[in-house]
């Protein structure tokens, strides 16, 4: 919304419309209709051609019935998109119509058509609609489809967007957020007309998406002055028109929607101190809303070991020390984030601001908030909006780009690498949110339920995360090789291992009853070309993976704290403990000879897989550690496969 | 201060994929520089420099910003980048003349005058920052609401308070930020004006949920020492602490605090809650009023 319009408003009967120029024959919709800025009475639509068209938008209430009185509908158009020097500029000829709609009923739907003077775009399809937001306040509930770090335009997105509608069926979204990241690698004009409008186009014809502008994004897009294609694409709240209070300028926001409350704030490119302008917008809009919940979205995770570290990385930190603290003391209950491409969600904690993150004195509840049978119970906080009585963070940063896991942080309750966004809904007293895959299954179910006072009461200390491993998709990098830690296995120590074109190793093959008299042995690391290898194999053009296993004894189990697996590899292997499956590195889904998902990497030094979170699977005595490594392409001039395994001194 | 607000501005970034981590990003930067040539070379650096400023390792990125300047000493981010990786006040200002002379637009110049202003203002020199801040504002047709602040408080440093209830009035028409009105309510109270912004206190108090803020406001318009301001900074003191983490504080909350005891008279706690902002990092431009009140 960061450039000039003509305003032409004309009246056509029922209907109003704009700029009689053409009859658009001949110009095309560059991006289709999509929805923007929703409050209880307005609605904006926005939509883009390459050509000056005579723009109508019809309403109504039913499908074939578009017969809304003409002073609801407002329609302007944009010539000028990006202004000044940006990086990127919309493509030659663009203009982009947004229908301004008011005077509209609340929690209400109503049906549109968009018309290039007589001729109709869009067709007669009951997913052209809007639903109004219900009156500021009210209390019937909402459902919120959560996404981060997904504009790759690839598969993963995709799958994760059919996931998606495929577990919402046939009910109504009330609303998208994305936490940024929308459109790789620069967040340019035409990134965002491949990445992100055409992979979300049925759902945001018919769905507000509310937007937080990510680290891409920030390449050709200016928080400061809110101008870029990113401010381009998004008609954002600047002067609360839907709730909350003004921020003057779209880089940051509120609204509400019913009863929720919720924030967006710029970490990616503006002052993050407690003093600057952002954090003061903050407390403000925090001291006036009386909403019944408080969620918070941004890109840069507070908390996250993901494929970013946020004990290291400015951003991060900065979100954590500075602005945490503000949005507690104000009783925020749920906190979205990106930027980190994982799955993690909290504990409910409180408090939690030093840097490094430590779960002593800062865990509230450290179950896994699922009331369902078996579970440990929902997250119990007071009525209201009550100061530091706990908040669930929770990183989505699993949209589509590349998964990755460093380590498991020590406040998650769930670690999962899995592609797949995030559904929360409201329903009475409960915020419920679900980890959807990009299957449609929930693989996080977690409540916070509401009612009564509810004391404070720090968990002495509190359980591990739980990670979970999904075999179907899952691919993952290592971290840096810890300066502090000490082999178990021994480096270059000697393999049994079975490699040769048609060759896959048998059933129970990473078992450590398994009869490995036929296989060979030989010193780690296996492979051939870019001599750094010790056993030679003749892989090239002949097969791409090879079998290896290293029995190992361990005395005394209490010496796994801290035991990792360092691993040079090209391009990926699946490691197993005594059988069953521990790691997974840029394989993303199958085994074996069924493997498949092959991302290309080098091998250029030890990177390191934390195995904290499967010492159990490890025994006193006798131990195998089994590896299957993977070779992208059997063309490839050439593939490492060289292990250890570690622990902390 | 009000630095660290403008853009860490990637213009180069666009060969390296989808986000990585900073450290694997600088590996894979160190790598490609050793193979690189010329402008390449620049572009590397300049990328290198913003992944060691995210990881917070000043030393290298500023090394890697000298590398750039080298290389392309006509583009104005290099200098300006270089410009607040300095703690030299000098050297600092030294860099941003030189982002100034070689920048080719009004967009460049707006960051490189607000960074200037920043300079003046942490060498004392409140005049030459006033200049460089208004030429900042007037470069971005007044919209920017770090900078509009910053001339705010410069106003209030120098002693023009006035002069910078007349600049606030104007400037909430600028830029639409709750925060700007609120600027204004406290500029009014600061010129004695508190009796004419009573009725906003109040409505404000009356909407707002936790109404701390606004009564401590409502206490700075009565009489200084009046039951009334005592009584409005209890109510304030009171809520506070219900909000108030014990070993955890929110920094914004603990300055509240201190500025409802300073109403209450208590320079004892007044200071003590100072202290603890400032084991906070809290900027000491945010302090000064206060600091100055209990001197």
């Amino acid at each position: 919304m960061s450039f000039n319009y003509l305003f032409i408003p004309l009246l056509f009967g029922a209907f109003l419309s704009a700029s009689v120029l053409s009859n658009g024959e001949d110009v095309k919709v560059t991006r289709a209709p999509y929805l923007q800025l929703a409050t209880d009475s307005t609605q904006v639509i926005v939509w883009r051609t390459d050509g000056e068209v005579k723009p109508v938008v019809r309403i109504g209430k039913a499908m074939d019935a578009l017969d809304i009185p003409a002073e609801k509908v407002l329609v302007k158009r944009g010539e000028h998109l990006s202004q000044g020097k940006a990086v990127t500029i919309a493509a030659k000829g663009t203009i982009q119509y947004e229908a301004y709609l008011s005077g509209l009923e609340a929690d209400t739907v109503y049906y549109y058509a968009i018309y290039h003077g007589e001729q109709r775009v869009t067709p007669s399809d009951a997913s052209y609609y809007f639903k109004t937001h219900p009156k500021i306040g009210e209390k019937g509930g909402a459902k919120f489809w959560i996404v981060g770090d997904s504009g790759t335009g690839g598969r993963e997105q995709k799958e994760v967007h059919e996931g998606m509608k495929k577990f919402v069926g046939d009910e109504r979204l009330d609303g998208f957020i994305h936490v940024g990241d929308m459109a790789y690698g620069s967040g340019t004009d035409s990134e965002f007309s491949e990445k992100f409008f055409p992979v979300y186009e049925t759902t945001l014809r018919n769905t507000v998406c509310w937007a937080s502008m990510g680290n891409h994004e920030g390449k050709s897009s200016k928080g400061e002055s809110a101008t870029g294609p990113y401010y381009d694409a998004y008609v954002l709240p600047a002067s609360a028109e839907a709730g909350g209070l003004a921020s003057g300028t779209e880089t940051y926001y509120s609204f509400d929607y019913g009863n929720i409350h919720f924030i967006c704030l710029n970490s990616h490119d503006l002052d993050r101190s407690p003093s600057g302008a952002m954090a003061q917008w903050l407390k403000a809009d925090l001291e006036r809303t009386k909403a019944d919940w408080l969620v918070a979205f941004f890109h840069h995770p507070p908390y996250t070991k993901g494929s970013h570290d946020s004990d290291k990385e400015k951003q991060l930190v900065e979100m954590r020390e500075n602005i945490m603290p503000i949005l507690e003391s104000g009783g925020v209950d749920a906190v979205f984030t990106g930027h980190s491409h994982i799955y993690e969600r909290s504990m409910l904690i409180d408090g939690a601001y030093e840097t490094p993150s430590t779960n002593e004195g800062v865990v509230l509840n450290d179950g896994d908030g699922d009331p369902r049978e078996g579970g440990d119970g929902s997250y119990r906080k007071s009525a209201g909006l009550a100061a530091n009585n706990g908040t669930v963070q929770l990183v989505v940063g699993h949209g589509g780009a590349r998964l990755r896991r460093k380590a498991n942080h020590v406040l998650m309750s769930q670690v999962i690498l899995m592609h797949g966004s995030v559904i929360m809904e409201t329903a009475g007293n409960k915020l419920i949110l679900r980890m959807v895959s990009s299957s449609g299954k929930v693989e996080d179910y977690c409540v916070i339920e509401k009612g009564g006072k509810v004391e404070r009461n720090i968990v002495a200390n509190p359980r591990d995360p739980e990670l979970k491993l999904a075999k179907e998709v899952l691919a993952e990098t290592g971290a840096k090789m810890p300066k502090n830690h000490v082999p178990v296995v021994e480096k270059h120590a000697e393999w049994e291992y079975l490699a040769g074109a048609g060759l896959h190793a048998a059933k129970g093959w990473n078992d450590l009853s398994f009869d490995t008299s036929t296989w060979k042995k030989g010193r780690a690391g296996f492979g051939y070309g870019d001599k750094d290898d010790n056993t030679i194999l003749d892989m090239r053009n002949e097969y791409t993976v090879v079998y290896t296993r290293k029995e190992f004894e361990i005395d005394d189990l209490s010496i796994l704290r801290g035991v990792g697996l360092a691993a040079r590899y090209d391009d990926g292997f699946i490691a197993y403990i005594n059988g069953v499956q521990v790691l997974r590195a840029l394989v993303d889904y199958g085994e074996g000879a069924n493997a498949r998902g092959f991302h290309k990497h080098e091998a250029k030094g030890y990177e390191f897989f934390s195995l904290d979170a499967f010492r159990k699977h490890f025994k006193k005595g006798k131990n195998v550690l089994a590896i299957e490594g993977h070779n992208a392409d059997m063309g490839s001039t050439d593939f490492t496969l060289d292990a250890f395994l570690t622990i902390r001194k | 201060m009000f630095r660290g607000a403008v853009v860490f501005f990637f213009v180069v970034c666009g060969s390296l994929s989808a986000h990585e981590d900073p450290d694997d990003v600088i590996d894979t930067l160190t790598h490609k520089l050793g193979h690189a040539e010329g402008a390449d070379r620049a572009g590397l650096y300049f990328q290198r420099a913003s992944e060691y400023r995210v990881s917070g390792q000043k030393e290298e990125a500023r090394s890697d910003l000298l590398k750039y300047t080298d290389l392309a000493g006509s583009d104005y981010l290099g200098w300006l980048e270089l410009s607040r990786m300095e703690d030299n006040e000098v050297k600092r200002l030294e860099y941003l003349a030189r982002s100034l002379e070689v920048s080719d637009s009004d967009a460049e110049r707006v960051k490189i005058y607000y960074g200037m202003a920043e300079s003046y203002y942490t060498g004392g020199d409140y005049i030459r920052a006033l200049r460089a801040c208004e030429r900042s504002i007037e470069l971005l047709g007044g919209r920017e609401l770090t900078a509009l602040l910053f001339k705010s408080h410069l106003l209030w440093r120098m002693g023009r308070l006035e002069e910078r209830v007349v600049f606030l009035s104007k400037a909430k028409g600028l830029n639409g930020s709750v925060v700007l009105e609120r600027e204004w309510v406290d500029a009014k109270i600061d010129v004695g004006q508190g009796a004419a912004v009573m009725r906003v206190v109040l409505e404000e108090m009356e909407k707002s949920r936790f109404k701390s803020s606004w009564q401590i406001r409502a206490a700075l318009c009565e009489a200084p020492g009046s039951g009334e301001a005592e009584r409005y900074a209890g109510l304030a003191i009171r809520e506070i602490y219900e909000r108030l983490h014990a070993e955890r504080p929110d920094v914004m909350l603990l300055m509240d605090l201190a500025r409802a005891y300073w109403i209450m008279g208590d320079d004892v706690k007044v200071i003590y809650y100072m202290k603890l902002a400032k084991a906070q990092r809290y900027d000491p431009w945010a302090m000064a009023e206060l600091e100055e009140n209990v001197k």
